[in-house]
């Protein structure tokens, strides 16, 4: 071989094996559409009861199994013709009217688990209900694009399965000031001047001593960028309020994260239901309202596109405490301006037609969802995330 | 080192308690380990409960409707857990029965509870005590009829009609057999028999025969007219119940990877023994296996043991110790509020980006009398966490204020000890070479040297 040739070659190669794999993915779709993307993951701890949120108020099933709990239609704040909304979600009503809120029903998976635990762990793994899995699927996505552990992070004091690769895992903190400034010990800055992972550790200890170094590299690089702006935006005072707007600051900052994860928890709700509700869904309105009110003022919303999911929705039949027991299929709600199909995507979930539980059936798979997004929005290999391939939506 | 007494020793106070001072392990050196542990089961004979919620609180005849409890405004309920979760911190940190307190701790992840009402949490609290080395089954049966896990878990509220079917549930998911062993309809067969179980305004168990569904039930094969503890029983004929609670203890006490070979004759002979928990517990801690070099020094402690450890090996005091309460939720543990009935997930689930530093600062700032900027944020979603009246809350942080007994801790060793006898002392791990170097160079007074170990990433692991 020529000394040019064998140039060409190996620039040739150096190029594609530099690109990391999810830029490969959607090389023909274009770079533009792709890049800056970010998804705001938030989730519902607990078992998120949809039907207190999506009223459907012209269903008489749905009054007969919620003699107490059903709420009126004149209750309800009017979506459609057919669907009312809480009437604790006025804020979220307004996200609504400006067209930035997708719903879609009857979402789950085949066999569905009603345990807290495995259904989250199933919704977070992305696997199958028979399947156990030990890597969550935003880890799975910052191991294939071979990505740095800031690219997700949640805000949180600790790190869900779902933000754990295998090679990659996510950062977590709940403010990022005090987590560089912790960073800058000297004494920690010593340990890792002695380059500790030069030996290979394993074990606990290997993982210890990774997390550390991993730990101060993300510390140094969000903060150099964080620092440099303040969020004046109003929030109100709630701690999911609180975990979005520490969101949005990182997104106004520039940070190249793709991937935020937050929770609200407090959904499971078997006893007195209608009180709990009322606050939950109180909160995650308003807190939604100022994050996407932020977003959008600060020209953000178009590229960021939010994700609300529960491990499971409730049954349909209230039980004797006035609350609700585990259930299966639920909503899943998206919200953004880059939306194509806003309102209801799909059919309503249909009351007479329950599992043997009692419970709604699912019919559009949340892999299926993730796949939309992974491979539409992030521009990822949503076959290799995944572990197989799932039929896409239409939503983008 | 791994394999001499001395780390035999601290590896067995470090498990079956919260580590021990270096005098101890010195003079138990010549006893055989069958010795030191039967003088572990003997300390742990006799104990106190915990009693932080005193007993003005607690109904008595004359005063039915409990007014005194029921006058406390929410905020000092908010504060008696606070006092509920120091008062049993201290108790553990001074206590001469740790290996009780050991297994309390275990137990109080078993059956995680998460209510308001700190006098139902010490309850449950002393019953985990009381049962902690006895029978899994009055273990079981005992904390199902206690009004806490009957308020976290609705059976309280579970009548015929509907029966509520959480703690059945749970019972079997978490408590018992796990999952794969049981199905739906086990569990909606559960629920019916656990209808009617309530407590009185003295907090004991009682039965409310009206709101039993005392009908014939399907579960696990068997057909009858099963009450709550038949369905225990049946549980606990099953084989799958004693693995399941063997393999937990396993992971706990000896090693997060579990060797299947060991947990198959543990279990029979759990089950056999009518699941007698300190035969099993005492096995454990006299099996050979348990000492393999594989077993030492790899666990990560939990939030608990590494404040806890603090405490006793250095008999910290604190101005005010409150801010043990922030410490635990910033490292993930908050005693008394367990994120879900699942517990804490233990391992390497402790360790994240946020956590790793904390636990590297924490020495630093319990034993130094540094400060370190926690803040204490309104968003918590603990609300009695808000530490209200720390006069510095206004700059968003608070100050920890202890105070290490260094004379005590110091006199313990010959004079003038090698930086090897310190490291062997507190460090239970390997260390990473470099580090290893870092602290053999070192010329820090013992004092600083102690906290340097005590910030290592090698004082995680025990």
């Amino acid at each position: 071989m020529k000394r040019r040739d064998f140039l060409k070659a190996s620039a040739l190669a150096t190029t594609s094996l530099f690109i990391p794999s999810f830029l490969k993915a959607f090389e023909s779709i274009g770079l533009e559409s792709v890049r800056g993307k970010k998804l705001v993951i938030l989730q519902l701890t607990g078992g998120f009861d949809g039907l207190s949120a999506f009223i459907p108020y012209r269903n008489d099933l749905y009054y007969n199994n919620r003699p107490t709990l059903g709420l009126k239609r004149a209750e309800s704040l009017r979506l459609t013709d057919e669907m009312g909304l809480n009437p604790a979600m006025g804020d979220f009503h307004k996200l609504w009217e400006k067209g930035y809120v997708s719903v879609l029903n009857n979402v789950g998976y085949p066999n569905p688990d009603r345990s807290h635990f495995r259904s989250m762990d199933i919704w977070q793994t992305a696997s199958d209900s028979k399947t156990y899995v030990n890597t969550g699927w935003v880890g799975r996505f910052l191991d294939s694009g071979k990505l740095n552990p800031w690219e997700a992070i949640e805000i949180d004091d600790s790190l869900s399965l779902a933000m754990k690769g295998e090679l990659v895992k996510a950062v977590s903190f709940k403010d990022p000031k005090l987590f560089y400034e912790t960073s800058r010990e000297r004494y920690f800055q010593d340990i890792i001047k002695g380059n500790p992972l030069s030996g290979n550790p394993t074990g606990n200890l290997g993982y210890l001593y990774q997390t550390l170094i991993s730990a101060d590299s993300s510390a140094k690089y969000i903060y150099d960028k964080y620092s440099l702006k303040t969020n004046s935006a109003a929030y109100p005072k709630s701690k999911l309020a609180n975990d979005l707007k520490t969101t949005a600051s990182l997104i106004d900052s520039g940070v190249s994260t793709k991937v935020y994860y937050v929770t609200q928890g407090g959904y499971d709700t078997h006893v007195r239901q209608d009180g709990a509700m009322t606050n939950n869904l109180k909160e995650f309105s308003e807190a939604m309202y100022a994050f996407i009110t932020d977003l959008k003022s600060k020209d953000h919303l178009k590229d960021t596109i939010v994700m609300v999911f529960s491990e499971f929705g409730r049954r349909v039949k209230q039980n004797a405490s006035n609350g609700t027991d585990h259930g299966a299929a639920n909503n899943l709600i998206l919200l953004g301006e880059k939306i194509a199909q806003k309102g209801f995507i799909n059919e309503l979930p249909n009351l007479a037609d329950l599992d043997e539980n009692g419970d709604m059936r699912y019919s559009v798979d949340f892999r299926a969802v993730y796949a939309t997004l992974l491979n539409q929005w992030l521009g990822s290999n949503d076959k290799q995330v995944l572990g197989k391939s799932f039929n896409r939506l239409n939503f983008l | 080192m791994s394999d001499s007494k001395q780390k035999k020793i601290q590896h067995l106070f470090w498990r079956a308690g919260f580590g021990s001072d270096y005098q101890t392990i010195t003079n138990l050196q010549s006893k055989s380990i069958e010795d030191i542990v039967d003088k572990l089961f003997l300390d742990s004979k006799n104990f106190s409960n915990l009693k932080t919620i005193p007993e003005e609180f607690f109904p008595d005849d004359d005063n039915r409707s409990n007014t005194k409890y029921k006058s406390v405004s929410k905020s000092d309920v908010r504060k008696m857990i606070v006092d509920l979760n120091l008062g049993w911190i201290k108790k553990i940190s001074e206590s001469n029965e740790p290996l009780r307190e050991r297994m309390t701790l275990f137990w109080h992840g078993h059956f995680a509870t998460r209510i308001k009402n700190p006098l139902l949490l010490q309850i449950q609290n002393n019953t985990f005590r009381i049962h902690a080395l006895g029978s899994f089954r009055d273990l079981l049966i005992a904390v199902a009829r206690d009004p806490a896990i009957m308020v976290f878990l609705g059976t309280r509220l579970s009548k015929k009609e509907r029966p509520n079917e959480n703690f059945a549930r749970e019972l079997m998911e978490l408590f018992t057999i796990g999952r794969g062993n049981y199905t739906e309809q086990d569990i909606k067969e559960a629920a019916r028999a656990f209808t009617g179980w309530g407590y009185s305004y003295k907090y004991e168990f009682r039965f409310i025969p009206k709101k039993n569904d005392d009908g014939m039930k399907t579960f696990m094969g068997k057909t009858g007219r099963f009450s709550g503890e038949d369905i225990i029983d049946i549980i606990l004929k099953r084989p799958e119940t004693a693995q399941f609670v063997v393999k937990k203890i396993y992971k706990y006490f000896v090693n997060e990877e579990v060797s299947n070979e060991l947990i198959e004759p543990l279990a029979s002979s759990f089950r056999n023994s009518n699941y007698d928990i300190e035969k099993l517990m005492r096995t454990i801690f006299t099996s050979t296996w348990f000492y393999d070099e594989k077993n030492v020094g790899n666990k990560i402690k939990s939030p608990t043991t590494l404040i806890i450890g603090l405490n006793r090996t250095f008999k910290v005091k604190y101005n005010d110790d409150r801010i043990l309460v922030v410490l635990q939720r910033l490292l993930g543990q908050t005693l008394f509020m367990p994120p879900s009935v699942k517990g804490w997930d233990e391992g390497l689930a402790w360790i994240d980006t946020s956590s790793m530093f904390l636990r590297m600062k924490l020495a630093s700032v319990i034993l130094n009398s540094g400060a370190i900027d926690l803040e204490t944020k309104d968003d918590s979603p603990e609300e009695f966490m808000k530490m209200s009246t720390f006069d510095d809350r206004e700059k968003g942080s608070s100050f920890i204020r202890s105070k290490a007994d260094w004379n005590y801790f110091s006199n313990q060793f010959p004079p003038n000890p090698s930086n090897e006898i310190i490291s062997d002392f507190l460090i239970q791990s390997q260390m990473i070479p470099s580090t290893k170097a870092l602290i053999k160079n070192s010329t820090s007074s013992l004092q600083n040297l102690a906290v340097q170990l005590c910030s290592l990433p090698e004082y995680q692991l025990y």
